[in-house]
């Protein structure tokens, strides 16, 4: 187990990344630096990591989860859409001997909105257009709700905390704000998650309605190296908000 | 150097995974089909495993434990587990000691069958079951 953050990102330099990114899935690892931060701040503020279970929704590579583990998370559980990705995240558990502690479910989180406990139709936080599969008429959606909301709430009671750094929702708009309503609903006690700045009051105007209690711990740049043949610039940085949300008043049985 | 991996589903994520086809419901548990199942040794955290046993569906692991070969897990757990080192003991290998590498989850519901390929569930759903 690490001992401080320091350590923690010097353990997490050794860490694999994505050898063929894909632009559609917004791809970009979250950092060493960045995932030290995260980890040990909801390690040291919060006593949210220490002998708890740890979820994460795209998982990656696992680098949050990686960092969770090495910082004495009990149990990791990863859900990914992409197996190349998994197969990195497994392969960094298993050199540092902790895949013990961490299990992977493949999931596309947009098939597991369930925005009957929310309900509500506009959740696209980039644009009012959302392409998402949850914006066609929700009466006829009404079904599909139900199994997906299932899905999440029979995770509930296993997951303590979630901590993710979603698609920021530029390839496929809304994807960021469906990402947090799946984590508000499929942890007991907190989700911390990175989104742009740019969209904070959005953030915040969201998590009141929902009922969740948003607090920004840190305004961060994210470096996104020059990964794509898209990207012209050497790096592009993103500012990006760390959010804690307190979910626990949402599900109090 | 050769990595052996263990990363397999176990039955912590099992016993948490309901069949996810629009319209099906009242379809927990899954049923696990497993076709390699292997076992791995590890120390047992009892801490861990009575913390975890306060969040699982008994009766649903004690039905999936006998999917997978494991036998002797009683009707219903006694109220002071944390005494009982032999069920303890039990309740990790179930739990954490043996992974599902290959088979699949079906639900016993609507005939779906969800692939465990290399010790993953896939969840994923086509277009006309979403």
């Amino acid at each position: 187990m690490a001992r401080n953050r320091k350590q923690l990102e010097s353990l997490l330099q050794s860490a694999n990344v994505f050898s063929k990114p894909k632009i559609k899935l917004e791809q970009y690892p979250t950092n060493p630096h960045l995932a030290s931060h995260i980890v040990f701040m909801a390690h040291q503020n919060y006593d949210e990591i220490e002998g708890k279970v740890i979820g994460e929704l795209g998982s990656g590579c696992g680098n949050l989860l990686l960092a969770s583990a090495l910082m004495g998370a009990s149990y990791c559980i990863g859900f990914e859409l992409d197996e190349d990705a998994m197969g990195i995240a497994r392969e960094n558990f298993s050199e540092y001997e902790l895949d013990t502690h961490v299990e992977f479910v493949r999931a596309d989180v947009t098939q597991l909105v369930a925005v009957g406990q929310f309900s509500e139709d506009d959740s696209s936080s980039d644009s009012k257009s959302s392409e998402n599969s949850e914006s066609q008429s929700s009466a006829e959606n009404s079904e599909s709700k139900s199994s997906a909301e299932n899905f999440i709430s029979r995770w509930r009671p296993l997951i303590d905390t979630i901590i993710m750094n979603p698609p920021f929702g530029t390839k496929v708009q809304g994807v960021d704000m469906i990402f947090l309503q799946v984590a508000c609903q499929m942890a007991r006690k907190s989700v911390y998650s990175l989104h742009k700045t740019s969209t904070r009051q959005y953030i915040l105007q969201k998590a009141r309605q929902w009922g969740v209690e948003a607090e920004i711990l840190a305004e961060l740049k994210f470096d996104i190296p020059n990964m794509y043949k898209f990207h012209k610039k050497k790096n592009v940085e993103v500012e990006v908000d760390l959010y804690r949300f307190d979910v626990s008043m949402l599900h109090r049985n | 150097f050769f990595f052996f991996f263990f990363f397999s589903m176990r039955l912590l994520s099992a016993n948490t995974i309901v069949c996810i086809v629009k319209g099906c419901t009242d379809n927990f548990p899954l049923q696990i089909v497993p076709t390699v199942v292997e076992q791995e040794e590890t120390e047992c955290n009892p801490e861990f495993i009575t913390h975890i046993m306060h969040r699982v569906d008994y009766p649903a692991l004690k039905r999936m434990s006998e999917d997978i070969g494991i036998h002797g897990l009683p009707d219903e757990l006694p109220a002071d587990l944390e005494n009982n080192e032999q069920l303890i003991q039990l309740l990790h290998t179930a739990l954490l000691d043996t992974h599902v590498q290959q088979g699949e989850l079906a639900c016993n519901k609507c005939g779906r069958k969800y692939p465990i390929a290399q010790g993953i569930p896939n969840m994923l759903l086509t277009e006309n079951e979403v």
